[in-house]
């Protein structure tokens, strides 16, 4: 009778670990970056990594006069040197989202970072 | 200066629609909606990286699956061979009488589309998002006809609306279908691959493929070229032969497990049912240009994940720090109205097709080696098809998020495909629910599309190769090349799942 109860809760822990990820948001808590924009790229890490929930905060600064725009999420952050800009949003959806500078033409304008929303 | 809001992000809209920037993009030419088309044809998907672990037990789980199908296949020759039955649908009653009249509504139906698809090109709202052409191409079309031809049937063949409007011009003036001209066998499916590549490019490469009236075009054109080759040499041999789409969506088809076919003059229509991938086993030669077609579209469906990732950025840097290799870049972007990066990318996606083209007669090679035949090109053309259920994984895994998320533009669109501002079915306005599908859901059905696909691909090549050997022991030592191959294959689709989107 032992066997089969342990295989049931082996099974069962599995199932647990496996559905762990989608768990998300268990502990949602506040999270502030500040990232330096020189020539329309942020300096070091370029991913900013946070958890669905949480409340984000990111503090910029930049060597120029840039529109910041958070794709996915639409929101925008005017900086205007030597003023920081900030862009605050709940990060209800997770994915990875990334910060297009927005500039007058078109053409291949890169991303200036990613927020990446892990569940 | 926070010039940010964070109200109300459950339900989204994508840049540029419908949002108060829209109007700005159209008046002011801000390149708002340049980042959001960089990537595939159109749409962004915001998809997370496989995380590491998954990716380690995703390709882990390949490889042993394929030692696991090696010891069946070694036991026992046969293995897998009813998978190869399938059921005439056409000898039930009801369906027989329902089928016809069905493809006649059904094609109907996507000639309007097209028409209209033309029509709001050429007439309606320039903006990528406000346009139906745009979202109908791109994503309801390529991306959603693919999907249901890979996992329904090949729809496509039926519902085609390019050789239905051309039979119906030719019955209403009366005259003979074509001028009757005898395709050149030697051409053979070439047209077809230069055709798709030429798609490839527009779907990659092309700054305008997200302009409606540009896209507009594009399809007339294609339209109208089909119908040259329609005229010339009749329009089962154009689609036989050049016709792209009817080729790369018969490949998908070929997966599906409805087998489709409508009738021709020497044929009767077709409509089986079959287990997943048995429609792979080839049972006519595989010319080299369809071996060369089927390689095309692996290649640049891979190409398509493959772009967007960290190492091409890192090329790309690359390639601007060597000297002659940029000079040739700017020489090549001054020449021509193409920047340095889209040259890049069609250089490396001219790479793609050539090395998957390479690798793949290597093994060939190999393969007969080892079989101990010399030369026999029928049989390594014929593998080819193997190939398809991996490619066809991570189509589904790498589009399905586009599909969920950009496809819903549809909604609204169908009220106001113009972009007037009409509101047919109530529906203008309707915003896209990005969060429609949770990343752990998309991991996980992602990786296990990709190993079912595997070990589909790795049974399809066994039946294939026991069927063209006489010796169970040459059966078995053919197919060591093809499980490298594949598993190598499978661990690159999933290394790109777990690449995060730089492009």
């Amino acid at each position: 009778m032992a066997a089969p109860v342990t295989g049931r809760s082996r099974l069962r822990l599995l199932a647990w670990f496996a559905l762990a990820p989608l768990a998300g948001a268990a502990a949602a808590t506040s999270q502030a970056f500040f990232v330096e924009i020189v020539g329309g790229k942020a300096r070091g890490e370029d991913t900013l990594r946070v958890h669905q929930g949480d409340q984000v905060e990111v503090r910029f600064q930049s060597d120029r006069p840039v529109v910041l725009h958070l794709h996915g999420y639409d929101i925008d952050a005017t900086v205007t040197p030597p003023a920081t800009a900030t862009l605050t949003f709940k990060a209800t959806l997770a994915g990875r989202f990334p910060v297009h500078e927005h500039r007058e033409g078109a053409g291949n304008h890169r991303a200036v970072l990613f927020i990446e929303v892990h569940p | 200066m926070p010039s940010s809001s964070s109200k109300s992000i459950r339900r989204f809209a994508l840049p540029g629609f419908p949002h108060p920037r829209l109007a700005r993009c159209a008046a002011g030419g801000l390149a708002c909606a340049a980042g959001a088309a960089q990537a595939h044809g159109f749409g962004q998907r915001f998809d997370l990286p496989l995380p590491l672990w998954l990716w380690l037990t995703g390709a882990g789980t390949t490889i042993v699956l394929t030692f696991v199908a090696l010891a069946l296949f070694a036991r026992q020759r046969d293995f897998g061979q009813a998978f190869l039955r399938g059921t005439d649908l056409l000898r039930f009653a009801p369906v027989h009488r329902v089928a016809h009249p069905l493809a006649v509504g059904l094609r109907t139906i996507t000639c309007v589309l097209f028409a209209l698809s033309l029509a709001t090109g050429f007439f309606g709202n320039p903006d990528a998002y406000a346009n139906l052409i745009v979202t109908m191409v791109w994503v309801l079309w390529w991306v959603g006809m693919a999907f249901f031809c890979a996992l329904v049937g090949d729809l496509w063949e039926i519902v085609n609306p390019l050789p239905a409007l051309y039979r119906a011009v030719v019955h209403l003036l009366g005259c003979r279908e074509s001028l009757g001209w005898r395709y050149p066998v030697r051409l053979g499916a070439w047209p077809a691959v230069a055709l798709f590549f030429a798609f490839a490019w527009a779907e990659l490469v092309w700054s305008e493929k997200d302009v409606p009236r540009s896209l507009a075009i594009a399809l007339l054109a294609y339209a109208a070229l089909s119908w040259a080759g329609m005229l010339l040499w009749g329009v089962d041999a154009w689609r036989r032969h050049g016709d792209a789409f009817a080729m790369a969506f018969r490949v998908l088809g070929r997966f599906a497990p409805l087998e489709l076919r409508g009738s021709t003059r020497t044929e009767p229509a077709r409509l089986r049912l079959r287990p997943y991938g048995a429609g792979l086993l080839a049972e006519e030669p595989v010319p080299a240009s369809i071996a060369a077609f089927v390689l095309l579209m692996l290649a640049t469906v891979t190409f398509d994940g493959f772009h967007e990732t960290p190492l091409m950025d890192r090329i790309g840097t690359a390639a601007q720090a060597a000297r002659p290799v940029a000079e040739a870049l700017f020489a090549l972007s001054s020449a021509t109205g193409l920047d340095e990066t889209q040259w890049l990318n069609t250089v490396v996606l001219l790479l793609f097709p050539l090395g998957f083209v390479l690798i793949f007669r290597l093994a060939g090679a190999w393969m007969l080696r080892l079989a101990g035949r010399t030369r026999d090109t029928a049989t390594v053309n014929a593998m080819v098809w193997s190939l398809v259920p991996i490619a066809v994984a991570y189509h589904l895994a790498h589009y399905a998020s586009l599909l969920l998320t950009t496809g819903q533009f549809i909604v609204p669109l169908a009220s106001d495909p113009f972009g007037w501002g009409w509101d047919l079915f109530g529906t203008r306005g309707r915003k896209v629910d990005l969060g429609i599908v949770s990343p752990a859901v998309y991991w996980y059905t992602a990786v296990t599309l990709i190993v079912a696909g595997h070990v589909l691909a790795v049974v399809v090549a066994h039946i294939e190769a026991t069927r063209r050997f006489e010796s169970h022991r040459a059966a078995l030592a053919s197919q060591v090349p093809m499980l490298v191959l594949m598993v190598a294959y499978t661990s690159l689709s999933l290394w790109i799942m777990a690449q995060p989107i730089v492009g």
